[in-house]
């Protein structure tokens, strides 16, 4: 099918919790990012912006985009803010390869930004729980934790080896985020702390749920054919699906099938014209350890329980069959969620190149992108391939 | 023309503090009349055109606007006092009713003395031309009895109405008691930190969804004939707008699906308080008939639910908001 898009420059901040602001975050991240293309860059070639981020620092709500031109030194640009809670980055990169895509010459430049350790605890579980539905879900006293943790208990009544799972999970995340100098926690951890862990959100305990983050990537996206002026080594894109499903998790038929994730799923195949075994690794949303188990099987992976099965087999480890977040996943690399999206596919960028230093895989050369916006209410699939 | 008694039914909450019957922190005046109204059959709804609700007792002022909201039919709400003098005067008016008389709502909460063996109660009757429990009779019985509004209904209810042809139920079940820690008599009404909002709703739309959250009302569509919940004026399987009807859906019975229990650090702000209070809560998604889900939290006092498990539910206060407390339906243990 070809390629849609190229990405020729990424750029990304450590995430953790970290002392610089929303725009020395924004600025850092980009400022990476044009100088990792290889080739000189003018600024002035990017000619549109978008920022994915949910609430800023929860306080510069509106026009957010305009602090991005800012800080990226591109005045005058268009800028547009794309929020759809933590696919928001997903989503953004969606609309920038649109951008391009008819093959208009230039860049476009796509940042993702949370700033969410400056609030105050109350007014951070405020922000974090704007996303899911408020009339049923907030009002019967859950946030994510709980509506995943509801989630999780139903695959654990169906499938029994889930629990050994989750801790597989968590224990496999946290040893690639100790490789990842840049994930909020670099720290391994054994079965008996996720499970002597206090519960969250039974059966989900501290260890099955992500951190709270704070971080910025970005990524510099040109059109396929205008790839090669910037660099010798693009990243394609590929393919590209998207889709969305009802807010509340209630009126969905299936609990533990994203229908979101599923129909984005078949669309970027479809576009990217490539099958399952073609891919060489996956990024994809585990903001709870239950999350990887849903997303191996609504990516077609694997069938309903068969996520466990994988994750239990040690094949979504850095040395198994299908790889699962090499950097550490949400789970230990953070989750800042708007830039989370962008963060997935700064990894592909990373490793699709070769550059992934301590965490590198054995010569992947197609990756896949999940990122997934509260309990899969939308959610974005990105097929990339190296040139 | 003389009324009856034609339905009666008493609520009495399982929670059990030194053997009296005390409501859960999370229930008041309001939660336990509408409990009592619900089990007098069909949710209480009375047919016909603005019949009279007769309030006793100890209910909220905002009681009075939200006890029509739950019925769902408009109702002329009047206060009648709380001693039982009051009660019996009403009763009295209720009996020389003018003809044709239509049907009289009366229900009276209790939230007893703080005493052994006063618990809190509510009772709901329904008084109708055909009722086959004459209302004179009540009142005669009632003649001399002592202050409280609700007790002695209930003493006279469950020693007399049994026999006749009405029905009395009640969450009272000798023996089962559950014995936990004495919680305050009343919570008080505190403003939301001024950073929670977690589960904002603005109030007009709070009131708009009173139907689905306190009465499961949702929509039958006549064209496909799926049932929608909650209803949103489109049928989410045909996409019909003009073919739906309001259809009740059933506020018990209905089938624990998923099950979590909510630890420190999981709850949203709102519930901040109530977690320092009580502890970890439960929430439960409920099948209340196949393809119609509920997310409900398990009500303050209740064991945990488990998947598979049949449950009840209850309205009940869910946290504060601008100024009010908001209700919505919990789940309970199915007796």
């Amino acid at each position: 099918m070809g390629h849609r898009a190229a990405i020729v420059g990424a750029g990304h901040t450590r995430f953790g919790a970290l002392d610089a602001g929303p725009r020395a975050l924004l600025r850092s991240a980009v400022d990476e990012a044009f100088a990792s293309v290889d080739r000189a860059v003018d600024r002035a070639s990017v000619r549109e912006a978008y920022l994915a981020t949910l609430g800023f620092g929860g306080w510069q709500i509106g026009n957010s985009a305009a602090v991005l031109a800012e800080e990226a030194a591109l005045p005058g640009i268009p800028v547009t803010r794309v929020e759809n809670a933590c696919a928001s980055g997903g989503s953004a990169i969606r609309a920038a390869v649109r951008a391009v895509e008819g093959g208009a010459p230039g860049l476009v430049l796509v940042a993702g930004l949370e700033k969410m350790t400056d609030l105050p605890s109350a007014r951070r579980r405020y922000w974090l729980g704007v996303s899911g539905d408020t009339e049923w879900e907030r009002s019967a006293g859950l946030t994510f934790a709980g509506v995943y943790g509801l989630i999780a208990s139903r695959y654990l009544a169906d499938h029994p080896n889930g629990r050994d799972a989750l801790v597989e999970v968590a224990v496999k995340n946290h040893g690639n985020g100790a490789l990842n100098p840049k994930a909020h926690f670099q720290k391994r951890i054994e079965r008996s702390d996720v499970e002597r862990a206090p519960r969250v959100a039974d059966p989900l305990g501290l260890y099955d749920c992500c951190p709270v983050s704070d971080g910025a990537a970005a990524l510099l996206i040109s059109a396929a054919d205008h790839a090669r002026e910037y660099t010798d080594r693009p990243v394609f894109i590929d393919g590209m699906g998207a889709g969305s499903d009802r807010l509340a998790v209630q009126e969905r038929p299936e609990l533990t099938q994203f229908g979101a994730s599923r129909w984005a799923a078949d669309e970027a195949f479809r576009s990217a014209g490539v099958d399952r075994a073609d891919i060489s690794f996956l990024e994809v949303h585990d903001c709870f350890t239950i999350a990887e188990l849903l997303a191996l099987e609504d990516l077609g992976f694997a069938p309903p329980g068969g996520g466990a099965e994988m994750t239990l087999a040690g094949e979504t480890r850095r040395d198994g069959r299908l790889p699962v977040n090499p950097d550490g996943g949400l789970k230990a690399k953070g989750h800042p969620m708007g830039a989370t999206g962008i963060s997935q596919a700064y990894e592909v960028f990373l490793q699709l190149r070769g550059a992934a230093g301590a965490r590198q895989l054995a010569h992947p050369h197609r990756a896949l992108t999940h990122n997934v916006g509260g309990a899969g209410a939308t959610a974005t699939v990105t097929i990339y391939s190296v040139g | 023309m003389p009324l009856g008694i034609e339905r009666a039914a008493a609520y009495v909450p399982r929670t059990s503090v030194q053997g009296r019957r005390s409501a859960a922190a999370d229930e008041d005046g309001f939660t336990m009349a509408a409990t009592a109204l619900e089990r007098l059959g069909d949710g209480g709804s009375p047919p016909g055109p603005s019949p009279r609700l007769l309030v006793a007792g100890e209910l909220p002022p905002s009681a009075d606007a939200d006890l029509p909201r739950f019925l769902g039919v408009p109702v002329t709400v009047e206060r009648v006092g709380s001693g039982i003098e009051s009660v019996r005067t009403a009763l009295s008016a209720v009996a020389v009713a003018p003809e044709p008389p239509p049907p009289i709502l009366f229900v009276a909460v209790d939230r007893g003395s703080g005493g052994p063996n006063d618990s809190d109660a509510a009772v709901a009757l329904r008084c109708t031309a055909d009722g086959a429990l004459p209302v004179d009779r009540v009142v005669a019985e009632l003649e001399g009895k002592g202050p409280p509004s609700a007790g002695p209904l209930l003493r006279f209810g469950t020693g007399r109405a049994a026999a006749e042809p009405s029905r009395w139920v009640g969450d009272f079940a000798p023996g089962a008691v559950h014995p936990v820690a004495p919680t305050p008599r009343e919570t008080p009404l505190v403003p939301n930190a001024p950073v929670s909002q977690g589960a904002y709703v603005p109030r007009p739309r709070y009131l708009e969804g009173v139907g689905a959250h306190w009465r499961f009302e949702g929509e039958r569509c006549d064209a496909c004939g799926a049932i929608g919940f909650p209803p949103r004026g489109r049928c989410r399987s045909c996409g019909a707008t003009d073919r739906l009807r309001p259809m009740p859906l059933p506020r018990d019975g209905g089938m624990v699906v998923a099950a979590t229990t909510i630890g420190p650090g999981g709850q949203p702000t709102e519930l901040d308080e109530q977690v320092e209070r009580s502890g970890p809560y439960g929430v439960v998604l409920v099948d209340l008939v196949p393809g119609v889900r509920v997310t409900l939290p398990v009500a303050d006092s209740s064991a945990a639910l488990a998947i598979g498990r049949r449950v009840g539910t209850r309205l009940r206060r869910l946290y504060p908001m601008e100024g009010e407390w908001r209700y919505g339906r919990k789940a309970v243990p199915l007796e």
